[in-house]
């Protein structure tokens, strides 16, 4: 249980990525895939632009907390192989007809990966938690919102291997072919643009309270004590709501697309389990 | 006239949270897997288990950070082993005593509470292998990462089940705890409200549960007054089979031949409370 979490190297949700969709193109790809670079920095100023959503302490200089992040950002995403993988599996979609095969591997194992870096995510927002007095509905709302994007990503990948299957087998039936495409970009686009509002969302909370308790830049994404007194109660309560709301909708989005399953049996020996409960049949007395 | 007219499975919360008896647990799942699609719930099940699992995890997760982190803080450990179970243990036991003083009287919830937390705190510890050590604040990070796991595991099948919007009557209610004295509420809330669902549709609904106690001890007497059939996962699709040859329930209880006092009451309070006529 005590799993290596800690020692991943990932960090906390501090930055948006947009690199969940990938598309299933025929023949005519419309729009240019974007290199590394272009990516990078397309994503940079995303980032950036949040800082134009959320109320930036006035001890520190929006310039220079532009330079700080812009620096950041840039160095996260240089080392952050999973951003790199899904820019190159972008790439691969332009020639998907002749490389279903590792296209559709790829994706498969990119998501494994994601939903390891998703676990980290949420020891580190444990971790800020843990040490800081904020009310447990900061860690329930960015919690929910990285568990439901692990479902999303467990739904993408059994919707896209029955899609593969599909594909397989209308190789050589283009109109079939290219429905099954239109059918996939179709669903994906409403997945990703739920999941990309939720990222965002959660950025900008963890973004709000961190720049607002760093006394100076140097203190800004460091591991500090996090006190909820520096933090105007009303902005909290409505970043975190807001992304409570979010996380509903994807909720909603996610169930209807969602095979009903029991609990899963993984889980009947495990002390997490019994411990919730055990305090539900306590306090349910 | 007509037939066949059942419309599924009405669930009890414990049939979607895991079971300690793995006989349950596996009766259950098959219902589920086999018949999900035909299963349904109330909201105010859905509603009182979501709390439910909410509130144990806001208890447990609340409990480390005030109490447990200060504590290790407190000792300077700067590195925890599975070697740490007597300071641990030294922290459960002064802190039952501080609860014993300042709650007397409901101590003994708030001990039941801490042991658990005690045992899965103990548990995690002795998990650890031989030589490995972890910071405190990465082991309770840990647990606290689980723990958030586990509680969206187990609202997910809540979530991934039909929900009907329904509040039962007053007057339904009543009758229920009086005619078969069902202790709990909440069950007879769970129980009307089917009753409700049941004949507003005017289709059969199986209310399934484990609560041999409450529910299932008195399924011949709930099934004969009110004519709600109540059952354990594993003879659920039995019954099922059986009542798509039964006429639909209004129909059912129109042809009952000499009304005993408890059905023409509940006849009654049918018709004043949704305006439905059940009897001939």
């Amino acid at each position: 249980m005590l799993s290596d979490q800690a020692a991943k190297g990932f960090s906390l949700p501090k930055i948006i990525r947009n690199d969940t969709s990938f598309p299933l193109e025929f023949q005519n790809v419309k729009d240019a895939f974007k290199d590394y670079k272009t990516a990078i920095s397309e994503t940079i100023e995303d980032n950036l632009s949040l800082l134009e959503e959320i109320p930036i302490p006035e001890h520190l200089s929006m310039d220079i907390l532009k330079e700080f992040l812009r620096k950041d950002i840039d160095s996260d995403l240089r080392k952050d192989e999973l951003f790199e993988k899904a820019v190159e599996i972008g790439r691969y979609a332009k020639s998907m007809n002749n490389s279903m095969d590792s296209y559709f591997r790829e994706i498969f194992t990119y998501h494994e990966k994601l939903k390891q870096d998703m676990d980290s995510k949420m020891f580190h927002v444990s971790k800020m938690f843990l040490n800081s007095d904020l009310p447990l509905s900061f860690l329930k709302s960015i919690g929910d919102s990285i568990l439901i994007e692990k479902d999303h990503t467990d739904i993408f990948d059994k919707e896209i291997r029955k899609e593969w299957r599909n594909l397989l087998a209308s190789r050589s039936n283009r109109p079939k072919f290219e429905k099954i495409c239109d059918t996939h970009n179709l669903w994906i686009k409403e997945f990703n643009e739920r999941q990309k509002q939720m990222e965002r969302q959660r950025v900008k909370l963890v973004w709000y309270v961190d720049f607002n308790n760093s006394s100076n830049i140097d203190e800004v994404f460091k591991d500090k004590f996090v006190k909820k007194s520096l933090l105007d109660e009303g902005i909290l309560r409505d970043l975190i709501s807001e992304l409570q709301k979010i996380v509903q909708e994807a909720e909603k989005l996610s169930m209807s697309r969602l095979e009903f399953h029991p609990f899963v049996e993984k889980h009947e020996t495990e002390s997490d389990v019994r411990a919730i409960l055990e305090i539900m049949q306590i306090i349910d007395r | 006239m007509s037939f066949g007219q059942v419309e599924g499975f009405f669930l009890d919360s414990c049939i979607l949270l895991p079971h300690p008896l793995e006989s349950v647990r596996k009766s259950s799942d098959v219902l589920l897997k086999e018949s999900g699609n035909r299963c349904m719930i109330c909201s105010s099940v859905k509603k009182e288990a979501i709390d439910l699992i909410e509130r144990a995890y806001t208890i447990i997760v609340s409990d480390i950070r005030s109490n447990l982190k200060p504590f290790l803080g407190k000792q300077g450990i700067t590195a925890l082993t599975n070697r740490h179970g007597k300071l641990l243990a030294d922290f459960f036991a002064e802190r039952k005593k501080g609860i014993r003083l300042q709650f007397p009287e409901r101590s003994n919830v708030r001990n039941e509470i801490t042991g658990t937390i005690e045992n899965y705190v103990s548990v995690q510890l002795h998990s650890m292998k031989d030589g490995f050590t972890i910071t405190p604040d990465d082991f309770l990070s840990s647990l606290v990462t689980n723990l958030t796991i586990i509680e969206h595991e187990l609202k997910a099948p809540f979530m991934g089940i039909k929900t009907i919007d329904i509040d039962p009557d007053i007057a339904i209610t009543s009758l229920l705890i009086l005619k078969t004295l069902i202790g709990n509420p909440k069950d007879v809330d769970h129980l009307a409200s089917a009753l409700k669902y049941q004949f507003q549709t005017n289709k059969w609904v199986i209310f399934v549960t484990v609560d041999e106690t409450e529910i299932l001890g008195k399924q011949n007497r709930i099934f004969e007054v009110f004519a709600l059939q109540c059952t354990k996962p594993n003879w659920a699709l039995d019954y099922y089979s059986s009542m798509t040859r039964l006429k639909s329930p209004i129909e059912y209880y129109q042809e009952i031949h000499n009304y005993t006092s408890e059905q023409k009451e509940f006849a009654d309070k049918i018709q004043k409370s949704m305006g439905i006529k059940i009897t001939s």
